[in-house]
């Protein structure tokens, strides 16, 4: 077995004294698609926001593609490969849908700044392949009629769609997806389910997924970690997590 | 690296391209002041600097305030350092050189090579000031971001106050001791005076122009729209790679380098320099500007800059039609009613508030120019509370003809489901 | 010894002066996560208004103002205090209400909006005291003559004992040049020569159009003319008969090196004045009012739970729009007070003037030293800028010359060192933005 695209090693972070995550492993692998599930306030968008560097943790080790990204900055985690989507979405709302995939090429923009504003040829043909490049992104996720519309007109399944597309564009190797399937409709969260598995496919990414819905989780996820009070109470694929009785526990309170 | 076929586009991008805009500022810059300044009154002429300054100020804070959506109430700080930088040096290197500070004949000459060198030097200080003051200070949130500059440019302006007193003549200043030198001779509190009167329209337009071409270009590219998204969402932004902090340094020193040039114009046209020029009137001017425009638009900026500067000459006087401009636009623009019959009425309605207050200031006498700042406070707060967004909002000039189109489709399909209906 | 007890002291009134501002911009901020930037001109509104009642209602209610009976200043205090209530509660009702929602960087313009409604109005309010009022237009008969004649172009009557102005615009010139004249009386044909004394500089060599304004004051303005300086309001305390307004006066012995190196005797004058004390003491009454209000009764209970959590409070019941207004009428009376007792202690030259900037800067510098959304903070940032400030520009004087002049950079750089170090102030909790 290879090394593990993203390993993550005994995660902690307390606010206050009150622990938020404590101790949480993982390990991703090429192309893996795993699931993070808990009850309300269990931690999961926490450990995301540890793992992009929002937060900084108190302790433990977490490796990019061999690459230590303890310390970090979000963005810098993002170049080295890991991008996310928001629960509550965070679009460039007066921003057009394409601009809001070309924000997210900027990362591997290698223009000067005195090359885009005296416009050089090299700029130019950057900008044109940034344009190409993201109604490509646009067009393999069914946003690409609505290009040139404001975020915000956009559907709210759309707009979920459009913060996975504006992911897609940093080119990343994992892909977090906080609770992408909230508020959508059971046809939506059918396409969603199709999407992600696409995705996956076409653009090589591992996946991690926050989701509430435990039936997108199961039929989709091969390996599941369940978190309750910061804490990793159960680890493993759709069956085992559903027999442990930890996990009944947590979602149903004691019996 | 992801592999998508390119769609075959139109010609390969060139230099050429982009030395349009340039030739077209240069070209302009040559006619302005060969032929229309000629058969321009002084007055006029002198107003229509002012209003390019001001357009190279809104245009600037713009950068700051309405790209990257930072708030910055320390503009005219940079304005004089940038002013204080370029007369100081242009002052005394015309006394060292010429013995007298006086401009001389001409478009091109030594002296406005060395005026053009005094400006950027002036940009350059003021980029590097704002390069200082931005580093520490953006990491902070927006409100007290704005009491930082704010006390920014009250620091400035006591440090200017600091400075020595002005040397007049050649034998003065080989007769000066290092401590009449530094602090560099400004004449302290009082005005530095007698700067070179060397901007002219030749000038000002070129700079406007390169302020208006950087400021363009800087938005429309990938530099630009990742200053936007730091202000539509920081998080967001920064989680799609975006390094937040350097980007908004970068327009910070920027806008402050524009403000320098701007100061620079400013103290080469009015002879004389204050260190209450780096006060908070100045500041919250070009902030009004920028917001009445809308932040985040050039156009808005540049058209709100053009219509205060000529506004604050026009209100100058009691009898003068801006009393009904004013109204006309306030109501144009905020109210907007849909039926034609309220809309009417409502034009009949503001143009008789513009007669009640003309009339009113005539019979009183007041000079409607010392309502001027109480105007404009109550327009930036009903602006804020009924059009936020501004005169432009983001949007350009160039957008105007697209936003046409659809107002007009979605007008056209309204009167479709009416005719079902 | 003199010199410390004295700046001592400076340092506790300012401190209290400080403290009563401050409390209203954090509490503001606390409920609003709002600077309010208009909260210094309600402090000046506080002077002017106070400065105002002292005047126009004193005297008509048999108040000699050079022997103030002893309810005087209380009751003119309480006219501020009033006076600022409403201005606050229709500032947040009419400002501040409808951008609740919006985002904070339209919540700030509309704050700077507000501050600078209040300070231009107040502005106009009280240094406009002469108007005028334009009469006649003319132009230049002759060129460069001297003394200067102008032809009229309408008629015009010149009544005895009134002034005039003549605003002179040279061609090219920006702004008008004035020129105030005395005439003789009568009346003047279209087409006459008016001649008056002097030059008129530029115009000599130039065109220029003239227009002849009459000079009047006007009845309209309700505050009238007002005086330069503040009537001292607080009554005399007679412990030291010669020295009326102050409580303790005492002269140390001390000594300065001159200029030969020689030791030289030389008094110097330690005083507590009558306006000191009564500073500190209704700073102190009117914080404990406060501490008890927001700690001890049930409206502070929903005032620290609306600044807790907005949302939350409304579910609870809690009356938001109320419990928002009643603040800012706090922060307001609070700011009266500072402001009356500011005019008590320094004379007050103009309304807009850079001093109230300054002093309203300050006392925000105090809040977000000591916490911006902290109550106690406030204050203690409070006379932690003032001891700051006085010591450092009094003490700074002896390593270079003018420090003081410096005192507000080194306010500014203490601010920002503040926020660079611990965002959150000295006695603040950080908060952490959800994502």
């Amino acid at each position: 077995m290879t090394a593990p695209l993203l390993s993550v090693q005994n995660l902690s972070i307390s606010f206050g004294g009150l622990k938020a995550v404590s101790d949480f492993s993982l390990d991703l692998h090429d192309g893996d698609l795993q699931g993070l599930i808990g009850p309300n306030g269990a931690g999961k968008t926490t450990c995301f926001n540890l793992l992009t560097g929002v937060y900084c943790a108190d302790d433990g080790e977490m490796k990019l593609a061999g690459e230590s990204i303890n310390r970090k900055k979000p963005f810098q985690i993002t170049a080295a490969g890991m991008a996310r989507t928001f629960q509550n979405i965070r679009l460039f709302q007066e921003l057009t849908v394409l601009e809001n995939v070309k924000v997210a090429c900027h990362l591997h923009a290698r223009q000067s700044l005195a090359g885009a504003v005296l416009r050089s040829p090299f700029a130019g043909r950057e900008e044109r392949a940034i344009d190409d490049r993201s109604r490509a992104i646009l067009d393999r996720l069914g946003l690409l009629a609505r290009a040139d519309e404001a975020a915000t007109s956009l559907p709210y399944g759309d707009q979920r769609r459009l913060e996975i597309a504006r992911a897609l564009a940093t080119e990343p190797k994992v892909l977090l997806l906080d609770e992408p399937a909230a508020g959508m409709n059971p046809q939506e969260k059918i396409e969603l389910t199709q999407l992600i598995a696409f995705i996956r496919e076409q653009f090589k990414v591992a996946v991690l997924l926050i989701e509430h819905d435990m039936k997108l989780v199961m039929s989709i996820c091969e390996k599941i970690t369940v978190l309750d009070h910061g804490e990793t109470i159960a680890c493993g694929n759709a069956d085992e997590v559903q027999g442990n009785s930890k996990v009944i526990e947590a979602y149903l309170g004691e019996a | 690296m992801l592999d998508y076929a390119a769609k075959p586009r139109t010609a390969e991008p060139s230099w050429l391209g982009g030395l349009i805009a340039p030739a077209i500022v240069i070209a302009l810059a040559f006619v302005l002041y060969a032929v229309v300044r000629p058969i321009t009154d002084d007055y006029y002429a002198r107003v229509a600097m002012n209003v390019g300054i001001a357009i190279i100020m809104a245009v600037s804070l713009n950068i700051v305030n309405g790209y990257t959506g930072q708030f910055s109430l320390g503009h005219a700080a940079f304005f004089a350092i940038g002013g204080y930088t370029a007369a100081g040096i242009s002052y005394y290197a015309s006394i060292e050189l010429w013995n007298s500070p006086a401009a001389h004949e001409g478009l091109f000459n030594a002296q406005s090579g060395l005026f053009l060198l005094a400006t950027i030097a002036g940009g350059l200080v003021a980029a590097a000031a704002g390069w200082l003051v931005g580093l520490p200070s953006l990491r902070l949130r927006g409100d007290y971001l704005a009491i930082v500059t704010l006390g920014f440019g009250e620091i400035v302006r006591v440090l200017l106050q600091q400075t020595n007193n002005q040397l007049d003549s050649k034998a003065k200043i080989a007769a000066a001791k290092w401590s009449e030198l530094f602090p560099p001779p400004l004449n302290a509190a009082r005005s530095f005076i007698n700067i070179p009167n060397i901007t002219n329209f030749f000038w000002v337009t070129l700079m406007v122009g390169a302020c208006l071409i950087f400021a363009w270009r800087l938005k429309r590219s990938t530099f630009g729209r990742a200053m936007i998204a730091i202000r539509e969402n920081e998080v967001a932004a920064e989680a799609m790679g975006v390094n937040i902090t350097r980007l908004k340094v970068w327009a910070f020193v920027f806008a402050a380098f524009f403000a320098g040039i701007a100061g620079s114009l400013y103290a080469h046209l009015s002879f004389q320099l204050n260190p209450g020029d780096s006060g908070i009137q100045r500041s919250i001017d070009a902030v009004i500007m920028v917001v009445l425009g809308g932040l985040g638009s050039i156009s808005g900026a540049t058209l709100a800059a053009i219509l205060l500067t000529i506004g604050n000459e026009w209100l100058r006087e009691p009898t003068h039609l801006w009393y009904y401009v004013l109204p006309l636009l306030v109501l144009r623009l905020i109210f907007w009613p849909a039926n034609r019959m309220k809309a009417a009425i409502g034009w009949l309605v503001a143009l008789g508030l513009a007669e009640g207050a003309r009339s009113l200031a005539i019979y009183e006498g007041v000079a409607p120019g010392d309502y001027r700042m109480i105007l404009y406070a109550l327009a930036l707060i009903l602006m804020m509370i009924l059009r936020p967004s501004g005169l432009f909002g983001t949007r350009e000039i160039t957008d105007l003809p697209a936003m046409r189109r659809k107002l007009l489709n979605r007008k056209s399909v309204q009167r479709g489901i009416e005719v079902i209906q | 010894m003199a010199d410390f007890l004295q700046t001592l002291v400076a340092a506790i009134t300012a401190g209290s002066l400080l403290a009563l501002i401050a409390l209203g911009y954090t509490m503001v901020y606390g409920i609003l996560k709002l600077i309010n930037f208009a909260h210094s001109d309600v402090v000046t509104l506080g002077a002017w208004t106070s400065l105002t009642a002292a005047m126009f209602l004193l005297p008509r209610m048999g108040v000699d103002l050079a022997h103030p009976a002893w309810w005087a200043a209380p009751l003119v205090l309480v006219i501020a205090m009033i006076v600022c209530a409403v201005i606050g509660f229709g500032i947040e009702r009419l400002a501040y209400k409808p951008i609740r929602r919006a985002p904070r960087l339209n919540a700030l313009i509309t704050a700077i909006g507000v501050s600078l409604l209040l300070q231009n109005a107040g502005q106009l309010q009280y240094t406009i005291t002469d108007g005028v009022k334009p009469i006649a237009a003319g132009v230049t008969s002759e060129r460069g003559n001297d003394p200067a004649t102008i032809r009229l172009q309408t008629s015009v009557t010149i009544a005895a004992g009134e002034r005039y102005v003549l605003k002179i615009t040279p061609k090219g010139s920006p702004a008008p040049i004035d020129r105030v004249l005395t005439m003789p009386a009568g009346k003047y044909p279209a087409g006459a020569d008016l001649r008056f004394d002097g030059t008129i500089g530029r115009a000599q060599s130039r065109e220029a159009s003239f227009q002849l304004d009459q000079i009047f004051t006007p009845l309209r303005l309700p505050f009238g003319k007002t005086p330069a300086v503040a009537p001292y309001l607080l009554p005399p305390v007679n412990i030291y008969p010669d020295y009326p307004r102050y409580v303790w006066r005492h002269e140390f012995q001390s000594s300065f090196t001159a200029p030969d190196g020689s030791q030289q005797p030389m008094k110097k004058m330690l005083n507590i004045a009558v306006v000191d004390v009564i500073i500190v003491i209704v700073t102190f009454v009117l914080l404990t009012a406060l501490h008890f209000l927001i700690y001890h009764t049930r409206l502070g209970m929903a005032m620290r739970a609306v600044s807790f959590n907005t949302d939350y409070a409304a579910l609870m019941g809690i009356p938001i729009d109320r419990v928002i207004s009643i603040t800012f009428v706090i922060g307001a009376v609070l700011a009266a007070a500072a402001g009356f007792l500011y005019s008590q202690k320094f004379s007050l030259q103009q309304t807009a003037s850079y001093a109230w900037v300054l002093l309203g800067l300050r006392a925000f510098i105090a809040a977000v030293v000591g916490g911006i959304g902290n109550v106690r903070g406030a204050v203690l940032g409070g006379f932690l800028i003032a001891f700051v400030d006085a010591f450092g520009s009094f003490y700074g004087t002896y390593l270079f010359q003018n420090a003081n002049s410096y005192s507000d950079v080194l306010m500014f750089g203490l601010l920002i060192a503040v926020l660079l170090i611990k965002p959150s102030g000295i006695f603040g909790s950080a908060t952490r933005e959800k994502v």
